[in-house]
């Protein structure tokens, strides 16, 4: 799982398509077979009373099951679902497809061989100008809702950081961007830009029916998505934490990308704005191993917290999130944690005395 | 370079105080205006060497520290090292928060400036940046005045109008965009492998790669101005180099309450100070993680260290003080 710099421009050679075992559509029908098979078996014991509603399999899930199974199932549908639009959430959405916008009109269109740098500020104000006009996606209707509102707060708020996503895509980047790269957005009709790829919806045979999707998001795809596998998927994170949680999401994303687009990508990119980096991860078997164990333990903990009757927290992983967590004070291990004797905060010994 | 150290007059915080905090705009617009006055910035074997500086330190205590459970530090905790080992080991949970008055001051007018910077099209208000608060998930602020009670509540606002109003009446009116004006920005500098982290967030970050144009980080001061913030305003300028590769050419750091003001260059020994403070600040923690003692070092903060009762030079340095 080892990380390499990103390198960016690579040269064209060619689609191969490959279905064979080795190949990156074999690999990915190899890899759907085996979760589905995973979750049918989850499935299959889940028992009769239990209703565990529709399972999304996302990287946050992913991480949050990982770290602590325990707060993950607790955290119930107000943690599992999705929390609706805030600033925060729109920044990545409002900053992709403001700057895909800036990309048709002064680099698609005048095929520019010097394009003009984008100004992020002002290409999300444009943006969300625009936006309010002729709403055309999910994040572009709340925007239009927060004008509205009157709530010149969270515009400008959400305007703050999708412009702090614009400016660390491409300060990591680099400008201009790497050859062959096509930011993922929700707003149709854009040259710069595509779709995303649909979530993974496993047929399972169980005579259980429990909806699950799997889904990765990917800010970009470096290289033509195509049977070859010869594409990288790449995400942007505004703030890292630390390193094994980079190799975690490059594992999940592996995973994810290929159960959902059917073909297994060459490497998964992680560009980081804190800390300036450009992880490459090539997507090798052991990744989609660990990625398969992360999203399938999403659906496990899902059909576990709807099969408890209690709160249990035997499994619990705790760690500084438990200062946080809605359940430290009835977790136990958790609670030992936070009172126990030598405890560490950021590293260092803390002292009461 | 336009000026080293610029103190203006104390006295701007009322309404019809000094001019300073009105000043503090015409500084930033002047530099805006003309680049070339910030000077040129630091980069290469500069950053290379601060960078060896740290990672020597990182790489000689990072046994005790690892990716999962690593050493993190940040502008506070390098200070507290520095200042007093023994204090830095304080149970967060027992620090007392401070004058939270104050706390309250500074935030509305840190959200009131990072608005102005933001462009909108008239200056804001003290209840915008209050607004911009709850708006970042940040609910202190909103909590605090209902705390207080209405009458209080209203003294602190008329405050902080006080010191925001002129503050935001002087900001450019707008920032041109080539500038790339952004506000929160956080950087994060990773050493020995994940085993240490340093981090910060620059209140507003104008200029730097990729723009073609020389980085100035403007860290704002809601309170009185006290030399520590020059010290944070070095930390920034060296995360954001080794970040970057290039550091920022000068920090402007703003003291709201006193209108106190200063645009300092950012020289090749200010980059390798700032490292050598954070070696000291890692190698002072590693000793601390092996099992040393931290050692006490009184000063003015032992008035409300929550360890002074269990700690004998921090009593006597307030005995004597009293």
């Amino acid at each position: 799982m080892s990380p390499h710099v990103f390198e960016g421009k690579r040269p064209h050679t060619g689609d191969f398509p490959s279905k064979t075992a080795g190949g990156a559509v074999g690999r990915a029908d190899l890899l759907r077979r085996g979760v589905t098979e995973r979750l049918e078996e989850l499935v299959g014991g889940l028992a009769a009373d239990a209703d565990p509603g529709d399972v999304y399999v996302g990287w946050v899930a992913a991480a949050d099951a990982a770290g602590c199974p325990a707060r993950f199932r607790a955290s119930g549908v107000d943690g599992w679902g999705f929390p609706g639009w805030s600033p925060a959430l729109a920044a990545g959405a409002v900053g992709r497809v403001a700057l895909a916008r800036h990309l048709d009109r002064h680099v698609t269109a005048v095929a520019a061989s010097n394009p003009a740098l984008p100004h992020p500020l002002a290409a999300v104000k444009t943006w969300m100008k625009e936006a309010r006009e002729t709403p055309t996606s999910p994040v572009a209707e709340w925007v239009t809702q927060l004008t509205r509102q009157g709530d010149r707060a969270a515009l400008a708020v959400t305007a703050s950081l999708a412009t702090r996503w614009i400016a660390g895509f491409v300060r990591v980047l680099g400008w201009p961007l790497p050859e062959g790269l096509v930011l993922v957005v929700d707003d149709p009709g854009s040259p710069s830009a595509r779709r995303g790829t649909p979530a993974f919806r496993p047929r399972l045979s169980s005579t259980r029916r429990v909806a699950i999707a799997v889904a990765s998001k990917p800010d970009a795809m470096v290289g033509t998505v195509a049977p070859s596998g010869r594409f990288d998927v790449l995400f942007h994170r505004a703030n890292s934490s630390d390193d094994l949680t980079l190799a975690e999401r490059a594992a999940f994303e592996a995973t994810a990308a290929s159960l959902a687009i059917g073909i297994v990508p060459r490497a998964v990119v992680l560009t980081v704005a804190d800390t300036g980096e450009r992880l490459r991860f090539p997507v090798a078997d052991d990744l989609l191993e660990r990625g398969a164990d992360l999203a399938v333990d999403v659906v496990r903990q899902r059909l576990r917290a709807s099969e408890v009757a209690g709160d249990e927290y035997g499994d619990a992983v705790p760690s500084s999130a438990c200062r946080y967590c809605s359940e430290r004070e009835t977790c136990p291990p958790g609670v030992a944690w936070l009172i126990r004797p030598g405890r560490r905060h950021n590293g260092l010994p803390v002292l009461t005395s | 370079m336009a000026g080293g150290r610029t103190q203006f007059a104390r006295g701007a915080g009322s309404a019809t105080g000094g001019t300073g905090v009105r000043t503090i705009g015409v500084v930033l617009a002047a530099l805006l205006g003309d680049p070339s006055r910030l000077g040129q910035p630091v980069g290469g074997e500069v950053l290379d060497e601060a960078r060896a500086i740290l990672d020597h330190a990182a790489g000689s205590g990072a046994g005790s520290w690892s990716a999962d459970e690593p050493l993190r530090l940040a502008k506070a905790s390098v200070r507290g090292l520095l200042e007093c080992p023994r204090r830095s080991l304080a149970d967060p949970d027992l620090l007392d928060s401070g004058d939270l008055t104050n706390i309250v001051l500074g935030q509305i007018v840190d959200a009131g400036a990072k608005l102005a910077t933001l462009g909108p099209a008239v200056p804001p208000t003290v209840a915008a940046a209050c607004e911009y608060l709850v708006a970042i998930g940040d609910e202190r602020v909103a909590d605090h005045l209902l705390d207080v009670g209405a009458e209080a509540a209203e003294a602190l606002l008329a405050d902080a109008a006080a010191r925001l109003d002129p503050l935001v009446a002087g900001w450019p009116a707008t920032i041109d965009g080539q500038w790339w004006p952004r506000v929160e920005e956080p950087v994060r500098l990773r050493l020995a492998g994940g085993a240490v982290v340093v981090s910060g967030k620059l209140d507003i970050l104008l200029g730097g790669p990729p723009t073609g144009l020389p980085g100035l980080v403007v860290e704002l001061k809601g309170g009185q101005w006290h030399d520590s913030v020059r010290q944070d305003g070095h930390l920034y300028a060296l995360l954001v180099g080794l970040r970057d590769g290039v550091a920022p050419a000068a920090v402007l750091s703003i003291a709201a309450a006193d209108g106190a003001t200063q645009l300092e260059p950012i020289r090749p020994e200010v980059v390798l100070h700032a490292a050598e403070r954070v070696a000291t600040a890692i190698e002072t923690a590693a000793a601390i993680a092996a099992g040393e003692p931290a050692r006490a070092c009184p000063g003015s903060y032992c008035a409300f260290c929550p360890l002074r009762p269990g700690c004998p030079e921090g009593t006597a340095a307030h005995e004597a003080a009293a």
